[in-house]
């Protein structure tokens, strides 16, 4: 009977030892508040993303607790309660961030100011303004967005850019590639030649900046020229050459005066004799008109066929006449002297 | 001659040998589906008679410590034995796979995950098939052929509710135990390889154990320690009270109680994780 009893001691105490171990091993991987000691928080949010009960709450960096609850509320909410150890002070203003935590699917929560999450996005100030709006107790909440959703916006951006990437490959072809080496070859022809013109204008700036300082240097000297002239003028005019030359040069004017009326007089007659030439150049062109027109024994001559022929015969009839003559100078000369 | 010779019975022509051994792949499929059905159909009437025979529990109740005791407290260091080369090598394996790719704290999550929800359970089930299948078929094979159990029936014992039905609830009660001291051992095992060989801190290590777990995860394992308890001792009570011819028919039924407790286990499991883990989120 003892060893019966022993046997369900024995038995007992393994199952109870089992069955500790299994609880104790539980409650210390999910950090059980056994106590109650721990104080809780709530959040509102639209959704939840992957948050996960058990998810660990971090302030600053430091885990501070860890998810507790997660509930569907009115009006379109759920709300995400937490549970942080009592001595954690959350910051002013407190909002609720729900984020992913790695690459492999870990979700955080974490408190930061309003102030700080309403630097993080468009989507989120309007996502804390709404949970703020009249939440009482709760505090209000905001979801970043997670790996994928990034990661989808990426593959956007990475797929435009590969269409602009082939779009560019369909436009830049060989062709494109030879005319866009033509136009390098051309542009440093072009650099060349503008090379080779800056050195020549500079050369001519040189040489126009040594002829400006020359001319500055010849003016320079006619200043001084010029000042020692009005020196000199000022000298002359207090010893009476002014008076000298201006009396000489009255004396020329009256000389001019004379000339230019006795070429007053010339020009006249030459006025004269230009109109009678006038009148007789008017009086040839009229007689070459008739004549170009065929008026006249000029006109006649010079346009009537049947004249040219006619003087024509005559001259050919003389010619015979003559050649006559002098083969036979009896048959026209009867020279008789007695 | 008349028309019908209504003396000489007609008879179907008699096959011929070519026609039979051309049906013979057939005959033999249609034979062994009859008898696994047939063997479904006795495993479920065996398991209604104990259930009835689990009313009388004045006849199994002081049978039931002895069987806790033999089946589990005794099986518990073999559990323990198994569970922690089975921490050690997954925690290697992990950080094996994880090189370079993964951070070091998911040896944790995967040694956590895979101890408790899959490789506690099934490899402890698996040991305890061997060990308390063929234990309970030679036990009660012995006792068929030496007539023990007909001597029960003689002095108005029912052999169900004494020999079968305690152990019965001793395997579903007692392989979730050893399951539990098995989960416990096998992560500890697994942290303390993590530690030692692999360089990574006890913080990271819990890092990645706490990162997915959960309570159901425990009771997941626990359920289908249960049931595999059930089974295993199910069936190693049926192949055992079936034996015939002696030594060797013992032999023959230990062998079938842990073969189809080990394919019994195997079946389980894939029922429990189509049932309960398909469509779960964690």
């Amino acid at each position: 009977m003892s060893t019966k009893r022993g046997s369900d001691l024995l038995v007992g105490l393994v199952i109870l030892l089992g069955i500790g171990l299994l609880i104790g091993a539980t409650l210390w991987l999910q950090r059980a508040d056994l106590g109650g000691r721990k104080r809780e928080v709530i959040a509102r949010f639209r959704d939840a993303g992957n948050i996960r009960v058990g998810n660990s709450v971090t302030i600053r960096g430091v885990t501070a607790g860890r998810v507790d609850q997660l509930e569907l509320a009115d009006s379109g909410w759920v709300h995400v309660r937490v549970r942080l150890a009592p001595e954690i002070e959350l910051p002013p203003a407190p909002v609720m961030v729900l984020y992913q935590q790695s690459l492999f699917g870990e979700w955080a929560a974490t408190f930061v100011t309003r102030s700080t999450a309403d630097q993080v996005s468009d989507d989120a100030r309007k996502q804390l303004a709404e949970a703020a709006l009249g939440s009482g107790d709760i505090l209000p909440g905001i979801v970043l967005p997670d790996i994928a959703q990034l990661t989808a916006v990426a593959g956007q951006i990475a797929n435009s850019f590969n269409r602009l990437t082939d779009r560019f490959g369909r436009a830049f072809d060989d062709s494109a590639a030879r005319e866009v080496r033509s136009t390098f070859k051309n542009t440093a022809s072009l650099a060349r030649q503008l090379e080779q013109s800056v050195k020549r204008q500079s050369g001519n700036l040189d040489r126009l900046s040594s002829d400006l300082l020359a001319s500055v240097e010849a003016l320079d000297s006619a200043a001084v020229a010029l000042q020692r002239t009005a020196g000199r003028a000022d000298r002359a005019t207090a010893d009476g050459d002014v008076a000298r030359a201006v009396k000489d040069a009255a004396e020329a004017a009256a000389t001019l005066r004379a000339a230019s009326a006795d070429i007053r007089s010339l020009a006249r007659a030459l006025s004269a004799e230009q109109g009678s030439l006038l009148s007789v150049l008017a009086r040839a062109d009229t007689a070459l008109a008739r004549v170009t027109t065929g008026d006249g024994t000029m006109g006649l001559l010079l346009r009537d066929p049947s004249l040219y022929r006619n003087a024509d015969s005559l001259l050919l009839e003389l010619r015979g006449l003559a050649a006559d003559v002098k083969a036979n100078p009896r048959k026209y000369v009867n020279l008789k002297v007695f | 001659m008349p028309f019908f010779d209504m003396a000489t019975p007609v008879l179907p022509a008699p096959p011929s040998s070519g026609w039979i051994r051309a049906v013979a792949p057939i005959r033999a499929i249609g034979a062994t589906a009859s008898h696994a059905i047939a063997d479904v159909g006795d495993l479920g009437r065996f398991t209604a008679r104990v259930a009835r025979a689990a009313l009388d529990l004045r006849t199994w109740r002081g049978q039931l410590g002895a069987q806790m005791r033999s089946l589990g407290v005794d099986s518990v260091p073999i559990g323990i034995f198994i569970a922690v080369f089975t921490g050690v090598v997954l925690a290697l394996l992990a950080s094996y796979s994880f090189t370079k790719a993964v951070p070091l704290y998911f040896v944790g999550t995967l040694v956590e995950k895979t101890i408790t929800l899959e490789l506690g359970p099934v490899l402890t089930g698996l040991a305890l098939a061997g060990r308390v299948g063929a234990n309970i078929a030679a036990e009660l094979g012995t006792m068929k052929v030496t007539e023990q159990v007909d001597a029960l029936e003689t002095l108005a014992f029912d052999p169900l509710a004494y020999l079968v039905v305690p152990r019965i609830i001793a395997g579903t009660v007692m392989f979730p135990v050893v399951v539990a001291f098995a989960m416990v051992v096998g992560v500890s095992a697994g942290w303390a390889s993590s530690v030692a060989l692999l360089g990574m801190t006890s913080d990271d290590f819990l890092k990645g154990v706490r990162l997915f777990f959960g309570p159901f995860d425990v009771t997941y394992g626990l359920v289908k320690a249960a049931s595999f308890g059930a089974f295993v001792t199910l069936v190693g009570c049926r192949e055992g009270l079936r034996t015939r011819g002696g030594a060797e028919g013992v032999g023959r039924a230990a062998t079938r109680a842990v073969v189809q407790g080990a394919v019994l286990i195997l079946v389980l499991d894939a029922f429990w994780a189509i049932t309960w883990l398909l469509g779960r989120k964690t």
